[in-house]
């Protein structure tokens, strides 16, 4: 069985990107869009950039750059914003009469449209451009993600599938290296286009993927569960994230916490033993085993007193710098456990305490009853003009576990936000809607009727009707009524008893304070368990989108000494990942003994998620 | 013995004459010395033009297979005909006397022309040689100036002129050749007695013959080998110098005593690498074959020569002797009314073995099997010797080898039992591999040769060939099946093999014009489906260049590749059915570009009715109008009456600096199509949002500020905390705002003033429909905790412990929590005591041990 190296994606990068760069020789200067910027940051590194003959490195802004040298480089996302910034700045070269070569890197494939941009814009004779397949990028080593937010926007809003295409080709590039997956089962419209993609490129491309084979290939669309994607992240990683933002795996701790004169950015992956050890944690255990660490080390530095010479230069050599590095670590994480502790206890005026925040979400994801106190809080959430994304978030939350709000409240509470928060937020309601975050139940005198036969009739009648279409979309509200609900008792996504002692987790509901297993998660165990999505139609049916499942080739040698091997599991989630679900996942693999590689569009939070859709 | 029946010794060596096919196919009263005859290389196929026919009126040219069946023939309805020869990928040149050159496959199509230049038009050409060189098949003619042209490779024919030919008079070269070369193609020519090599841009150099015995008053034929080596000289004296290419070694001089200049004269050599052959010992076999009417001499390098008389079997029948020669890589085809000869220098491996007398291990094993056969006790005898020398492997390659040079099939088999006999006593893979690889060469030879496909090839050449170059010849030929069963035979890759053959099939089937298209495509797919790597892109696109849309259109739509079906599609005009299938293929850039292309190709409403077919490119239209071009945006919304996403761009339009006016149009606008969309939510809203605008407006006007794109509930803060509250009050009454939200903004701006007096009064004024919490927050959050105490009084009971400790009174707290003996309060208070607190904190714990 193939062991998955995630390193391999670095290095699959950087010789693209070395070959590509070689297009033009000698010295040149890179224009990087701002959506690589960190992607590069990672994968590349400027030692890197520099031994491929880069001179300067220049973000791309709508300001030109009228010095640097004779060759110029940009490398970006191909998007039509992005085209005409690029053609502004090669007009304004030729105004100020600057010879150039231009070399475009469209990240991860040329896309028609750029040309046609290029084109109208007048300075497509004047510029070559390449592909730089940037696929994964390795965050851990079970953790690769494309880095790209904006499927959220062009898929599940728009209906745009371009970036469907590189997820598959994603897929295909993991097969060429690692093996065939011998089972695939998805969740979700998007899932579908993929594995179909997936399927017949590899077919017309002939590729051959490597001889080894993976276990297993699950495919889930983001809108198949944006309830756990909302909720207030507690696992360690995931407040990071919340608090501080993670961007492609790296942390900028600012001055108040590093204690220092100057922020400091910390690449967060399992290399640095103290994070690795609380990485997961429920929050409240972090303290104390940050405290314990910091006390291991101060012992160990002890230690050293009582050396005798020989010893000592021993220590130092050997010991030393790990301890010192992990010293460095444990001081920066205490520092933002504090400063996270403050944002748990403590509401300023634009962020409410977050710790009533949780606890509010979780009374809603177990009580049906809990409605009304809920829509007081959110509502006050409005009056105070608490931070705009952050209150969004509470409403598509509460709207995705009623599937949907009823019509009056809706109708207040959108009319409450948008004379708190403006009103071209108008279009941003219609965007939630779009995508099934935030939308209303439908009237009722149907609904009630809704046996399960007619139900069904609605699914083939649904079939028909174009995507996107208002009938579509009432009929798919008619289908999933109360559908969350139906889910949490089928798979018992609400833990019964309250098994809130957070040290020593029981079941994946640890990161939300024993209050709800994570939708995602527990339909991966469920995968994971039955193989596929054997006899779980049952549930599949209340999620959106198409189920699927297909085994491709017998799992070798008729399965002698499969009990020997460790599983290997893929889970793709297109639309991203947050860390809460990392974490639980990672959870999940110790529990099952096998290995789980989480690959993702991008890291996302709740915050991330809203702010896709928020008209600007 | 029969083996060696018709071998001749010529020097070291012999030659053998087999027969390949006797008799032809075709009518055995033809006459050849009445045909211009073209034979090609590499499989034997004939190209006859009747001789007679009077410059190329009522001319028909034939095409034979090496077996003299006819393949096809076509009337020649060109120019005045000179002659024909085959290029190196089967393809007729036909040449004319004006310089043209029509290019016909061997089905009689048509290809292409090449002219030779105007000068070979204005002087005729009278002289043609075809030559085979590393660049491909090249032509050189000679024109009534005596001047050469030459065009090195018939596939990107450039014509080049070469020097002209020094002393030249009025009368025409005496003999001339080419002289293919690696820098492109040289002429010998003789002028008389004066032999000079042409090269391009005037370049010409005289050679000298070495070792002549007399001078001759003039060279009047020369050859050169195919291998470019050998150069033969004849003169008027009826001798024969042969030596190198560069004149610089003679081989022999030879006198023939014949009269008048030889029909043909070309040489017999080998200059292919063969099994086993060039491991072991290079092949120098090299002959002169020099042919007069009655005759035909050989002449080997040292002086020997043979003579076949060419008329000895015909002189009683009506069967005309005439022969045609023609040179192969590996022998000579000498092909006459009823036969079709091949005559080459015995391979040395099958001399080793039948020469009586031979010591070779082959040849020993050989006789053993013969032995065996034959139940003498010799074999073991014959073995025996092998076996002790060793030389068993040796003799078994041997046989197995010599086999495949073979061409009766009687021949083949005997020295196939003879390695198969040996080879029982030594298993080893590598021979058997050896073996395994002769039986398949020899059934694919034996199944070329049969007289229905006639191909002439002998082991050697197809060696050389290589087995894909077959299968092109093979489809070349419509012998699809053939080819087919090939390549199953061979188990070749499919991708090269079978798949290959089937898309060659299918285009040849798209060109069958009487056939309907939907049998052809039923066909088509029913033979290809289970082929993979199949394009059928590249079928329809022959389809296509047949003028056979609709089938092409059918074929396409079983090609499973998206982009070369969209591709195609969109050159056939077929722009809506691109976006179909590009939109299916799930490639959102593809259908893209087949957007782009539709749009481009067609007018605007065409464009739209076809666009809205298809939601997802509808969709990604959308997206580009967007952001390219929002006009058509806003018209495809009103078309569609998708009045909500209409309504969205123009609330859009409502933001940003721009004059009211627009603003208003903008609202006004939205209103409208809101109300269309019939959405009353969105149309109050909009309604207020104008009514907001304006007074903004009218506030900006009146009091300087910037109020415009705020929300009501930041206009009303802001005009709170400039104390305009009369305007805030009418505001609040115009827009019916909600108590709540009152209450909120009222207080968060007093409290952010630190008016706290008023604050206390806004309290007091009414009953809070917020609580008396957020008061004391904000208190807090402004650094005034003495304030803040003022109104934990008024917060609900339950939640007094709770307010004092966010006004920091710990104490405070602490005692009332004992006093109410709440557990969690108390536990609250313990928590949030700070360093400074620490006796609290512990008075707190004893009591929350105590109720424990």
């Amino acid at each position: 069985m193939a062991s998955v190296d995630t390193e391999i994606f670095k290095k699959l990068a950087r010789d693209t990107l070395t070959a590509t760069l070689g297009i033009f020789l000698g010295k040149k200067d890179l224009v990087i869009d701002n959506a690589l910027m960190n992607m590069l940051e990672r994968l590349m590194g400027m030692t890197f950039l520099r031994s491929n003959d880069v001179d300067r490195v220049y973000k791309l802004e709508q300001k030109e750059i009228l010095d640097g040298c004779e060759q110029r480089v940009f490398l970006v996302r191909p998007s039509i914003c992005v085209m005409k910034k690029i053609a502004a700045h090669i007009n304004a070269d030729k105004r100020s009469r600057k010879l150039r070569k231009y070399l475009i890197l469209a990240v991860p494939r040329r896309l028609h449209i750029c040309d046609l941009v290029l084109e109208q814009e007048g300075v497509f004779g004047y510029v070559q451009i390449e592909e730089l397949n940037l696929s994964f990028v390795p965050l851990d080593v079970d953790l690769i993600s494309l880095e790209n937010d904006s499927v959220l926007n062009s898929f599940f809003m728009e209906g745009d599938c371009t970036w469907l295409h590189s997820v598959a080709m994603s897929i295909v590039n993991f097969q060429m290296y690692f093996g065939t997956f011998q089972n695939v089962c998805g969740q979700g419209r998007g899932a579908k286009i993929v594995h179909d993609l997936v399927k017949t490129s590899m077919n017309e491309r002939n590729i051959r993927p490597a001889n080894s084979k993976i276990d297993q290939l699950i495919l889930i669309d983001r809108n198949v569960d944006y309830t756990t994607a909302l909720c207030s992240q507690l696992t360690y990683e995931g407040m990071l994230d919340d608090i501080f933002e993670i961007k492609c795996g790296t942390v900028t701790f600012e001055k108040d916490i590093t204690n220092s004169d100057r922020p400091i950015q910390k690449i967060l992956n399992s290399n640095d033993v103290v994070f690795n050890s609380i990485r997961n944690m429920h929050f409240f255990g972090v303290f104390n085993v940050c405290k314990a660490k910091a006390k291991e080390i101060k012992v160990a530095y002890d230690s050293s007193k009582e050396k005798s010479v020989g010893e000592l230069k021993n220590f130092v050599h050997s010991e030393l710098p790990a301890l010192q590095a992990q010293h460095k670590s444990v001081t920066l994480h205490i520092g933002a456990c504090e400063k996270m502790m403050t944002r748990l206890q403590k509401g300023t005026k634009h962020r409410p305490m977050l710790k009533e925040t949780a606890d509010t979400e979780h009374a809603l994801l177990q009580d049906s009853g809990y409605y009304a106190d809920y829509y007081n809080f959110v509502e006050e959430r409005i009056h105070r003009q608490s931070e705009m994304a952050d209150t969004l978030r509470l409403l598509c939350l509460m709207s995705c576990v009623c599937s949907g709000l009823d019509k009056k409240t809706y109708k207040e509470l959108k009319e409450q936000f948008l004379r708190s928060y403006g009103f071209r937020h108008l279009i941003t309601f219609f965007n939630l809607k779009k995508v099934g975050l935030l939308d209303e139940l439908q009237s009722n005198s149907k609904g009630q009727t809704t046996s399960l036969s007619i139900e069904s009739n609605l699914n083939r009648f649904a079939d028909k009707i174009p995507a996107g279409s208002s009938i579509a979309s009432s009929l798919a509200n008619l289908q999933k009524k109360d559908s969350f609900r139906i889910v949490c008792k089928k798979l018992s996504l609400i833990p019964r008893e309250d098994s809130s002692n957070n040290q020593t987790p029981k079941d994946m509901s640890y990161v939300f304070d024993g209050a709800y297993i994570p939708l995602s998660c527990r339909l991966v165990e469920q995968a994971i368990d039955r193989n596929g999505w054997k006899n779980l139609e049952d549930v599949l049916r209340h999620l959106p989108g198409d189920t699927f499942e297909e085994n491709q080739g017998k799992s070798m040698k008729g399965g002698g000494g499969a009990r020997d091997h460790k599983k290997t599991v893929v889970v793709y989630f297109i639309g991203g990942v947050t860390y809460t679900e990392v974490a639980a996942l990672r959870y999940l693999a110790k529990e099952k003994k096998c290995k789980i590689i989480i690959a993702a569009t991008s890291i996302l939070n709740g915050k991330r998620l809203i702010q896709q859709f928020i008209e600007s | 013995m029969t083996e060696t029946l018709g071998w001749i010794q010529l020097g070291k060596r012999y030659i053998r004459k087999c027969t390949l096919y006797e008799p032809m196919c075709w009518n055995a009263g033809i006459d050849l010395s009445k045909h211009i005859v073209s034979i090609s290389r590499y499989g034997g196929l004939i190209a006859l033009g009747n001789r007679e026919s009077n410059n190329g009126r009522n001319l028909t040219i034939h095409i034979y297979n090496a077996a003299g069946k006819e393949i096809s023939s076509f009337k020649w309805n060109s120019g005045p005909f000179l002659g024909m020869g085959w290029t190196n990928s089967d393809d007729l040149l036909c040449i004319q006397e004006d310089g043209k050159i029509l290019l016909y496959d061997i089905f009689g199509q048509f290809i292409r022309i090449i002219r030779m230049g105007k000068e070979c038009e204005d002087h005729r050409v009278l002289e043609y040689e075809i030559f085979l060189s590393s660049a491909g098949t090249g032509v050189v003619v000679m024109n009534g100036l005596y001047r050469f042209m030459v065009v090195n490779n018939v596939d990107e024919p450039k014509v080049r002129t070469l020097s002209q030919v020094p002393g030249l008079k009025s009368t025409p070269p005496s003999s001339w050749c080419a002289l293919p070369g690696p820098r492109g193609c040289r002429v010998l020519a003789a002028n008389d007695d004066e032999i000079y090599l042409l090269d391009q841009g005037d370049l010409c150099t005289r050679q000298y013959p070495t070792g002549l015995s007399s001078e001759p008053a003039s060279y009047i034929c020369m050859s050169v080998s195919l291998d470019r080596k050998h150069v033969a000289l004849y003169t008027n004296e009826a001798t024969v110098w042969i030596g190198s290419a560069d004149f610089k070694e003679k081989y022999c001089e030879l006198r023939t005593n014949e009269g008048g200049c030889p029909k043909q004269m070309l040489w017999c050599c080998n200059c292919v690498v063969s099994f086993g052959s060039a491991s072991d010992r290079p092949t120098d076999d090299k002959a002169l074959v020099i042919y007069w009417q009655k005759k035909i001499l050989v002449i080997g390098p040292g002086k020997d020569w043979v003579r076949y008389d060419v008329e000895e079997d015909y002189s009683n029948t009506s069967i005309h002797g005439a022969a045609v020669l023609c040179a192969d890589v590996d022998g000579i085809h000498i092909i006459t009314g009823n036969r079709h000869e091949y005559l080459q220098h015995v391979p040395k491996t099958v001399e080793d073995i039948y020469f009586p007398g031979s010591v070779e291990p082959g040849s020993v094993l050989y006789d053993a099997s013969k032995e065996y056969e034959r139940q003498s006790e010799k074999a073991d005898e014959y073995l025996r010797i092998l076996l002790d020398k060793n030389e068993l492997e040796r003799a078994v390659e041997q046989c197995t080898i010599a086999s495949t040079f073979e061409f009766v099939s009687r021949s083949q088999k005997q020295l196939l039992r003879a390695a198969s006999f040996g080879k029982t006593f030594r298993p080893e893979l590598e021979l058997t591999d050896l073996f395994v690889n002769a039986c398949q060469y020899l059934r694919v030879l034996n199944a070329l040769h049969d007289f229905n496909v006639g191909i002439a090839l002998t082991a050697a050449q197809l060696q050389h060939l290589k087995m894909d170059c077959l299968i092109d010849r093979l489809v070349v030929r419509r012998q699809f099946r053939l080819a087919f069963y090939i390549c199953k035979f061979l188990k070749m890759a499919e991708d090269r093999g079978s798949s290959r053959i089937l898309s060659h099939w299918a285009c040849y089937k798209v060109q069958q014009s009487n056939v309907p298209d939907e049998k052809i495509a039923y066909d088509i797919r029913n033979k290809l489906k289970n082929a993979r790597g199949v394009s059928y892109a590249s079928v329809a696109e022959k389809a296509v260049e047949k003028g056979r849309k609709d089938l092409a259109i059918k074929l396409l739509e079983f090609e499973s590749r998206a982009s070369e079906q969209v591709r195609l599609l969109s050159k056939l005009g077929k722009h809506t059915l691109a976006v179909e299938k590009a939109v299916e293929s799930g490639d959102s850039d593809l259908a893209y570009e087949a957007i782009t292309r539709l749009r481009e190709r067609s007018s605007l409403s065409d464009f739209l009715v076809a666009i809205r077919q298809h939601p997802i490119a509808y969709k990604l239209h959308l997206k580009y109008c967007r952001e390219q071009n929002q006009r058509m945006l806003k018209d495809l919304h009103e078309q569609e009456d998708n009045f909500i996403e209409l309504a969205n761009c123009h609330v859009r339009d409502s933001y940003g600096p721009i004059r009211r006016e627009e603003r208003n149009v903008a609202l006004h606008s939205a209103l409208d199509s809101f109300n269309k969309a019939r959405n009353e939510f969105a149309a109050k809203m909009t309604d207020e949002q104008l009514q907001l605008v304006k007074d903004q407006i009218d506030l900006e006007q009146e009091t300087g500020g910037n109020y415009i794109d705020s929300s009501l509930h930041d206009t009303l803060l802001m005009l709170l905390s400039s104390n305009y509250n009369q305007k805030a009050e009418k505001m609040r009454k115009q827009f019916k705002v909600s108590d709540k939200r009152w209450w909120w903004v009222k207080l968060t701006a007093l409290a952010d003033q630190r008016n706290f007096s008023e604050l206390e009064a806004f309290s007091r004024s009414k009953k809070s429909p917020i609580g008396y919490m957020p008061f004391l927050e904000s208190c807090v959050r402004n650094n005034a905790p003495k304030e803040a105490e003022k109104y934990v009084s008024k917060v609900a009971k339950d939640q007094q412990v709770a307010a004092l400790v966010k006004t920091g009174n710990m104490r405070a707290a602490a005692d009332m929590a004992i006093q109410i003996k709440n557990l969690c309060d108390l536990e609250l208070v313990h928590k949030k005591c700070g360093p400074e607190h620490r006796d609290v904190q512990e008075r707190v714990g004893n009591f929350l041990q105590q109720l424990r």
